[in-house]
């Protein structure tokens, strides 16, 4: 496990996701292929609009599209298409930074979290840390993910998929500002999803995502209630217990032992003495 | 038998196996610490993996160094498979296996005698004599901690090859951090007992034992009638039962 300094919430940059302003047109996850040479291949016919199924190591982006059924006041329900554009939310204390063995996950200044494909061994233990099952398998077996266009917003662009928005999803912003806008959502009566989540995650996420009461259930369908993943925390625990379990009772067990021979080898001398008296008492 | 004989208390395939044991074991523990806890092993990965990355532009020396370590992690974890798994079959095949005979004994008794070992370990304080008298090959500790040995043993056996074959037997995500967690439960309880071994046998009393174990097998009947009375008892009562059917043949 590897220790890391995260910029403070309030620093750095965020994404409001307005969700309610979605129409679903892929364009984001168009430009975020575009932008980052992400290769194409023909997706399957499925059921859903959601294409392709889920992210893939040349997908860092996928509009899913939750069918929910939206109920109003007057008893009236009918069925509702609700897109969510999903990629990775950079976590405020990355789980899978911490996890990474060899320190290839890195965190920028303005709390993007970055896969080093240089350094990436393949082990998978960032997929394994991570609540929001984010990063891929490459066919050469590095791992991989969105990297909030750190390219772009370390030269002063926005990201690729945030510009390209036709009814302006996105807010992108320092986070101190996105973080004010999320906050004047909830007070307009929104939900608001990544403000107040597991300390697991550090209690939130950079890409936040508000959307209608009425259609809040569509969330469910990417963004999971509890941001944590129960048995990697468990291994967060167990880390320092035996790292530092075996430091402390190594150090114990050494001088009890010390202790012991010192306590032994006076016997020892004592039993000699007394045997070489007897010895000449005898003669 | 003259007090001043030598017995064999450890077979030559015993000491074998446990050097072989002891090196892999510590291979597997120094290159599963290099994923572990990079933070300590870094300089370690480093020294390793600068020759492997020298003059490959996509790679860097720290993940060449831990790639080589996880590597030979995962071909170490075979050959250590393979040998807990042959060794323990001979033994019981053989009926070799003497590690738990103490277990036999009833559970108040295996307390206060799992105390009266502890107290002498940790606090220097000499057995009770029932309990000296009556000391087997192993005592009720060596017993006790081989159990946590053995679970440890399959955890890491069992987590560590279903991490492997991931893929072929088709692992799911969360099937993977289970045996992750299980794995790293394994490694504490394998270090715990690396500890605790290690600590029994620096102590005094056991010297000849460690001499053994690295030397010819053998301790001096003296010695051995001290610490292990019962088991003295049974291996001359064998030893003369064998010499009486030896001078019965010559007859
Ligand atoms: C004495 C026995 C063993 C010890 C002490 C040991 C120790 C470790 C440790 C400390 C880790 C790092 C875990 C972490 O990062 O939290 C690890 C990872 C791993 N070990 Fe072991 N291990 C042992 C046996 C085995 C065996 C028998 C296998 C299977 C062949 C195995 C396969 C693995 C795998 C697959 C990983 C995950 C990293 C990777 O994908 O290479 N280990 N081991
Ligand atoms: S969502 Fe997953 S991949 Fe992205 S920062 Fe959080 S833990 Fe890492
Ligand atoms: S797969 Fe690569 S990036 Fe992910 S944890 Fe392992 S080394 Fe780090
Ligand atoms: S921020 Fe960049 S890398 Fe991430 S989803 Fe958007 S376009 Fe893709």
């Amino acid at each position: 496990m590897v220790s890391l300094t995260f910029p403070r919430r309030d620093e750095g940059v965020a994404v409001l996701v307005r969700l309610d302003r979605c129409i679903g047109c892929r364009a984001c996850q168009v430009a975020c292929k575009e932008w980052n040479s992400l290769e194409y291949r023909p997706t399957e016919f499925s059921p859903t609009f959601t294409t392709p199924q889920d992210l893939e190591p040349n997908v860092w982006k996928v509009v899913f599209f939750g069918e929910i059924t939206r109920e109003y006041p007057t008893g009236f329900a009918d069925p509702y298409v609700q897109p969510i554009p999903f990629n990775c939310v950079h976590c405020q204390t990355a789980p899978c930074a911490r996890a990474c063995p060899v320190g290839a996950i890195k965190v920028s200044d303005e709390g993007a979290v970055v896969i080093e494909g240089r350094e990436c061994i393949g082990c998978g233990y960032c997929q394994e840390a991570c609540p929001y099952n984010v990063p891929r398998q490459r066919e050469d077996g590095t791992y991989t993910k969105c990297t909030f266009c750190v390219d772009r917003i370390q030269h002063g662009m926005e990201p690729a998929c945030v510009a390209v928005c036709p009814t302006e999803v996105f807010e992108f912003g320092p986070a101190s500002q996105v973080l004010a806008s999320a906050e004047a959502e909830r007070a307009a009566g929104k939900e608001v999803y990544g403000l107040n989540l597991d300390s697991y995650v550090g209690g939130s996420i950079r890409w936040v995502y508000s959307i209608s009461k009425d259609k809040a259930h569509a969330l469910k369908i990417r963004l999971p209630e509890k941001a944590t993943v129960p048995f990697n925390f468990l291994r967060e625990v167990l880390n320092p217990v035996i790292r530092y379990g075996a430091v402390l009772g190594a150090a114990l067990l050494a001088v009890i032992g010390v202790i012991h021979e010192v306590k032994y080898r006076k016997e020892r001398v004592k039993a000699l003495k007394e045997a070489t008296k007897e010895k000449g008492g005898k003669e | 038998m003259a007090e001043r004989e030598r017995i064999e208390v450890i077979s030559s395939s015993y000491r074998f196996t446990h050097t072989l044991n002891l090196f892999l074991y510590t291979m597997l523990i120094i290159t599963g610490l290099m994923l572990f806890s990079i933070d300590l092993t870094a300089w370690l990965a480093y020294s390793v993996g600068s020759p492997l990355a020298t003059g490959i532009p996509t790679t860097e020396p720290i993940a060449q160094g831990v790639q080589w370590a996880r590597a030979w992690h995962r071909f170490l974890g075979h050959v250590w498979g393979a040998l807990i798994i042959i060794y323990p079959l001979y033994l019981v095949i053989t009926r070799r296996l003497t590690t738990f005979i103490p277990l036999k004994k009833g559970l108040r008794k295996q307390i206060r005698e799992a105390v009266a070992v502890s107290k002498y370990y940790l606090l220097g304080k000499p057995l009770p004599e029932d309990i000296a008298n009556n000391m087997d090959r192993h005592n009720i500790l060596v017993a006790h901690t081989a159990i946590l040995l053995v679970v440890s043993s399959i955890l890491l056996s069992v987590s560590g090859l279903a991490m492997v074959y991931r893929d072929a037997i088709g692992l799911d995500l969360e099937g993977f951090r289970l045996m992750l967690l299980l794995h790293d439960v394994g490694f504490g309880m394998g270090v715990l007992y690396v500890l605790l071994h290690i600590f029994a046998v620096l102590d005094p009393m056991n010297r000849p034992l460690l001499l053994a174990m690295f030397g010819d097998g053998r301790v001096s009947l003296r010695w051995a009638r001290n610490h292990m009375p019962k088991f003295v008892e049974k291996f001359l009562k064998k030893k003369e039962e064998e010499e009486r059917i030896q001078e019965q043949l010559h007859m």
